[in-house]
């Protein structure tokens, strides 16, 4: 009630004023141009998504219908290595070096040497339509996000104009035969991973721009701990690191714009009516291609130069946190560079596999890069 | 939508109060309006209080005492409009006061001598002060109470010695002066004898300071004395002078204060510096410098003396009557304080008022559309010319040598020649924003400078200003006169230049913002040679560009940016005066119009319309809102990224569009035709393109196209 009213004096005299709260880009995340020295190790791929890394060394890859294993020198070579009914979304093992999969409107599949061996698409009698990041945990229980009941992964951006808050944390017992959705209400959780001790369980959440974590034996509301809030963009994926810390990407960033036309009830629901989504006013994995998007003053090219710093529709943002979840380093591709959209990645001792979706590259970067 | 509702829409956001109220606020004017409001208020409530406050006897009476401190007060306004204050004044009033009975009652004087030694006493006091601060720098406050305890300290020196004199001859021998009686109380038509002089001398008061050079710089340098010093004025010697004319002034009333009472007593002036800096203040004058008019003094001194003076009349003793006083003038200082401080805030806050502008559905650019602007790869094989060494060409012009022009940021007209215009030179430095461009009969450049007006260029490259103003709209609260943003010019073969103003509410660097407003802020304007008068012929255009005259010299064509028109204005023929659209609703923004050797027109597209923005502009209120809480960085525009160049013919049929694959010549705003070959100029860009036209005439050329060969 007390927040009712609060949200109504806002809504009466600070009309519009909450969307100065997006931090600016400084101190570790002060913008360099780091994921433009990153490797391209595959360019011809189409709808990547995510990477994972199973214990004998196979780099697996997510990319529409299918996941295709990727080995040999430098990772050069790949194969199909299961094909799928709905586009393949996040990956990861499972403890026994299962791979486990996150397809968009089936759910999460755990795959044995090419082979189905577990179909998880149903939790509290609501099917798992947006899987976006699934986690083993020390039990070999899994723990899964469903983004949101509303979309599937590939309708991320109406789900955030929509301004929904409808996405899951799921727990399946180790053999899948039970499922128990612990968390309701989130708003597009789309990166999970098991802290480095082991002890708790954290999770993104992009429309709220922070990251939390759980006791793993106690997942409830009441045990949440934010960990990092008000982020400048949206974080998606998030996994362990080697060397120890976290290694989390931004799949897009907050701008004033997308921040003021979310206030903007009468406009924002218009414009989804009648306007093609790719044009809406919105965050995108890439932009700039396309003579009818929307436009902000600062990409105006001057003397031929689009400006770096101009607002993002898209954008390129990894960051290293340390073990107290500080951030305390950061890859960026920014306005003008051609690697945006970040959704995976994939550290293989200390070596660091990422993937664009906005230009589809598979990008990797040795100790000299980072 | 239905088109009802559609024009209910434009129906309600077409007026707006908001704008008449930040355009009236805008006004000079309205810094006084508190004090005004205030003196108004005084004047009804006490003179409905007091009996017969305003019978022709009392009025007359209170006029003639109010008039010596209006002197006073003209004194303190000037110092503090200087920067500095005059205290000093109440000792000057009482010298000269004393002086001057001196003169007339012991030395017998003739008044035709008295008046000017009393104003050059007056002169004098003040010039110490003036040496003081103007020369010697002291501060103004410190040294003006020095000498103000000085003068007093000789007007008792002077009392003790000639008091009893004075007062023994005016009783023994009263002056007979028929011109000292004038002073004293005679009247003109009625009005006090110091009442016209205090209006005059403050009316000339008035023009001196607001029309003059030397009232200009004295602002200036109230207003900020070191930046007056670095633009030349001679900061010492204004000062000097200010000192020098409150003294006059102070000398003037001393005069007439001499004249009417007759009296030498030593209390002459106590208090009166607080009572005069108390008015000036009230009246808006500020203690801070730079602010302020004689007018305004005038007006704070009335309040103080109808305050007084009815308070008096009510009977309220004299201790009540500078409490009242005092709450007084607390309160409407307190408030004019607010006002001045908040008035600029507040204009900013309500001054852009967007308005409702529903374009017709767009046809699609896009690949594949099949429409006639589809996105094509036509000017993929443009040439580069003078590639980082022109910023921003907004138009590119080119003369019957075959030499380019093109007008730049920096305010310069850059020249390109030789083979490959590999030669550049600066042609003419005009300053402000130069923009369109054209040739007139005699081969002199006529060129729109945003901020500046319109501009010729002699073809020796001598600059010579055209016109920057033209004939007010009498019916608008806003000065439109002088000319703001004039944007494209062309020249009717008998001479006449007619050219666009894109809008007259903000300047060259604020049009995005008049692109938010989309408001019809801009105009047509005439300019004949031949009479030198200019003209608006067309007005409530929203946001005109390009202007082009037709093959046949009868018509002007006029690009709208925002409102993705063009419409055709005729100075010729049947139709004449009349306006007509010719293109509406284009999916790009216009910028300029010119011929092409085909006998049909080249326009350039500044951007492209986006749906997003096609939706905000149907949505003023959204519009308004981001204006106000998103930073103009992040502003929703146009697609200003990508531009082409369409062609269309005399019915207004669009022929063919060209596009830039490449996006090197992104945001083109101008093209002209020569020789077979369109080139391409853009208010961003650092490059003039030149781009090979399949099928043109070769031969054809602007001038020759315009005026014959030769």
């Amino acid at each position: 009630m007390v927040n009712k009213m609060w949200t109504l004096f806002k809504k009466i005299f600070a009309r519009g004023k909450e969307q100065y709260v997006i931090p600016p880009l400084d101190g570790a995340l002060l913008p360099n141009n780091a994921i433009d020295r990153f490797k391209v190790i595959h360019d011809d791929f189409k709808n990547i998504d995510d990477m994972v890394l199973d214990l004998k060394g196979n780099l697996y890859l997510s990319s529409d219908h299918f996941v295709y294993r990727l080995h040999g020198k430098g990772f050069s070579e790949k194969q199909i290595y299961v094909e799928l009914k709905g586009t393949a979304g996040g990956l990861n093992i499972d403890k026994n070096g299962n791979l486990m999969i996150c397809v968009a409107g089936q759910g999460v599949l755990v795959v044995n040497k090419g082979k189905v061996i577990r179909d998880l698409n149903m939790a509290d009698s609501q099917p798992i339509n947006c899987p976006t990041a699934v986690v083993s945990g020390p039990d070999g229980e899994l723990f899964i996000t469903d983004g949101t009941a509303y979309h599937e992964p590939e309708r991320w951006y109406v789900d955030l104009m929509e301004k929904r808050s409808a996405g899951r944390l799921i727990r399946f017992n180790n053999n899948g035969t039970k499922s128990e959705v612990l968390l309701t209400s989130l708003s597009y959780p789309g990166g999970l991973t098991i802290s480095n001790d082991k002890k708790y369980i954290i999770m993104t959440e992009g429309w709220k721009h922070r990251v939390s974590r759980y006791p793993i034996l106690d997942v409830r509301p009441q045990t949440r701990e934010v960990l990092l809030d008000n982020l400048p963009g949206y974080p998606g994926r998030i996994v362990t690191a080697s060397d120890g810390g976290y290694w989390m990407s931004f799949f897009a960033m907050r701008t004033h714009l997308v921040e003021f036309v979310l206030q903007e009830k009468k406009y924002r629901l218009k414009m989804m009516k009648i306007i093609d989504p790719a044009y809406w006013i919105r965050p995108a994995f890439a932009s700039g291609e396309d003579f009818l998007e929307p436009l902000q003053a600062g990409h105006a090219k001057t003397l031929g130069i689009m400006k770096p710093w101009a607002p993002p529709r898209s954008y390129g943002l990894i960051v290293k946190l340390n073990n107290d979840y500080e951030i305390i380093k950061s890859y960026h591709c920014r306005v003008d560079g051609k690697r945006h959209g970040i959704t995976g990645l994939c550290d293989d001792a200390g070596i660091l596999f990422a993937v664009s979706k906005g230009n589809s590259l598979v990008l990797r970067a040795g100790r000299e890069e980072l | 939508m239905s088109q009802l509702n559609q024009r209910l829409l434009y129906l309600r956001y077409k007026w707006s109060f908001k704008k008449f109220l930040a355009e009236l606020l805008e006004k000079r004017w309205m810094d006084a309006i508190i004090p005004f409001v205030v003196m108004v208020t005084v004047i009804i409530v006490f003179g409905s209080q007091v009996d017969n406050y305003f019978s022709p006897m009392v009025l007359s009476m209170t006029a003639r005492d109010f008039a010596e401190p209006g002197f006073v007060a003209l004194a303190m306004a000037i110092c503090l409009i200087s920067g500095g204050i005059d205290l000093s004044v109440g000792g000057i009033f009482a010298i000269v006061n004393f002086l001057a009975l001196l003169l007339i009652h012991v030395y017998g004087w003739p008044v035709i001598m008295v008046v000017p030694v009393s104003l050059l006493i007056g002169a004098i006091l003040g010039a110490l002060n003036g040496l003081l601060i103007g020369f010697l720098k002291t501060k103004a406050f410190l040294t003006t109470l020095v000498t103000m305890i000085s003068f007093r300290a000789i007007v008792k020196l002077l009392n003790l010695k000639y008091a009893t004199e004075i007062a023994l001859s005016a009783k023994n021998n009263p002056y007979e002066s028929a011109a000292w009686d004038f002073l004293g109380d005679g009247s003109l038509f009625g009005i006090p004898s110091d009442v016209v002089v205090l209006i005059i001398i403050a009316f000339l008061g008035h023009i001196l300071l607001t029309r003059s050079r030397p009232g200009w710089h004295l602002y200036a340098v109230g207003g900020g004395r070191r930046s007056a010093r670095h633009v030349g004025i001679k900061v010492e010697r204004i000062i000097f002078f200010v000192y020098v004319i409150s003294g006059i002034l102070t000398a003037i009333g001393a005069v007439f204060y001499a004249a009417r009472l007759d009296s030498a007593a030593s209390e002459t002036g106590v208090g009166l510096e607080i009572l005069v800096l108390m008015s000036v203040v009230l009246g808006g004058v500020s203690i801070m410098g730079g602010k302020g008019t004689p007018g305004r003094a005038l007006m704070g001194i009335v309040i103080v003396m109808v305050v007084m003076n009815a308070l008096l009349r009510l009977g309220v003793n004299s201790a009540m009557n500078s409490l009242v006083q005092g709450m007084i003038l607390l309160f409407a200082i307190g408030v004019d304080v607010k006002w001045l401080k908040h008035l600029y805030a507040s204009i900013e806050k309500i001054y852009v008022v967007p308005t409702y502008l529903s374009l017709p559905k767009a046809l699609d650019p896009r690949q594949g559309s099949g429409t006639v602007f589809e996105f094509n790869d036509k000017m993929e094989d443009t040439e580069t010319i003078g590639l980082d060494q022109v910023d921003g060409p907004e138009d590119v012009i080119l003369d019957r040598k075959g030499r380019l022009y093109g007008s730049v940021r920096q305010g310069w007209i850059v020249r390109f020649s030789g083979e490959n215009f590999s030669k550049r030179e600066i042609f003419a430095n005009l300053g402000g924003r130069p923009l369109g461009m054209a040739f007139d009969k005699n081969e002199n450049l006529v060129v729109c400078v945003g901020g500046m007006g319109l501009y010729g260029v002699k073809p020796d490259g001598e600059v010579f200003k055209i016109t920057d103003e033209t004939n007010r709209t009498w019916t608008r609260l806003k000065d439109d006169s002088r000319i703001r943003l004039a944007d494209d010019c062309d020249i009717a073969p008998d001479g006449k230049i007619y050219f666009s103003e894109a809008t007259i509410r903000y300047k060259m660097e604020e049009w995005p913002v008049d692109g938010q407003e989309c408001r019809p802020n801009g105009r047509l304007i005439c300019h004949d040679p031949e009479t030198g008068i200019t003209k608006t012929v067309v007005r409530n255009l929203i946001f005109p560009n390009g202007v082009c005259l037709a093959h046949d010299g009868k018509s002007i064509l006029i690009g709208l940016t925002w409102k993705c028109d063009v419409l055709r204005y005729w100075i010729e023929g049947p139709k004449k005066g009349k306006i007509e659209t010719l293109i509406s609703g284009l999916p790009i923004y216009i910028d300029n119009i010119n011929r092409a050797s085909d006998g049909t027109y080249w326009l350039a597209s500044v951007g492209l319309r986006t749906p997003v923005y096609d939706l905000a502009m149907e949505m003023p209120s959204f519009r308004l809102r981001m204006v106000k809480f998103v930073p103009s960085d992040e502003w929703l525009y146009p697609n200003v990224n990508w531009g082409c160049v369409i062609k269309f013919n005399e019915q207004g049929q669009v022929l063919e569009s060209y596009w830039d694959p490449n996006g090197a010549f992104s945001h083109v705003t101008s093209m002209r035709e020569h020789k077979g070959y369109l080139y391409l100029g853009g208010l961003h860009n650092n490059r003039i393109g030149r781009l090979k036209i399949k099928g043109a005439d070769p031969e054809w050329t602007g001038p020759n196209s315009y005026w014959g060969n030769r």
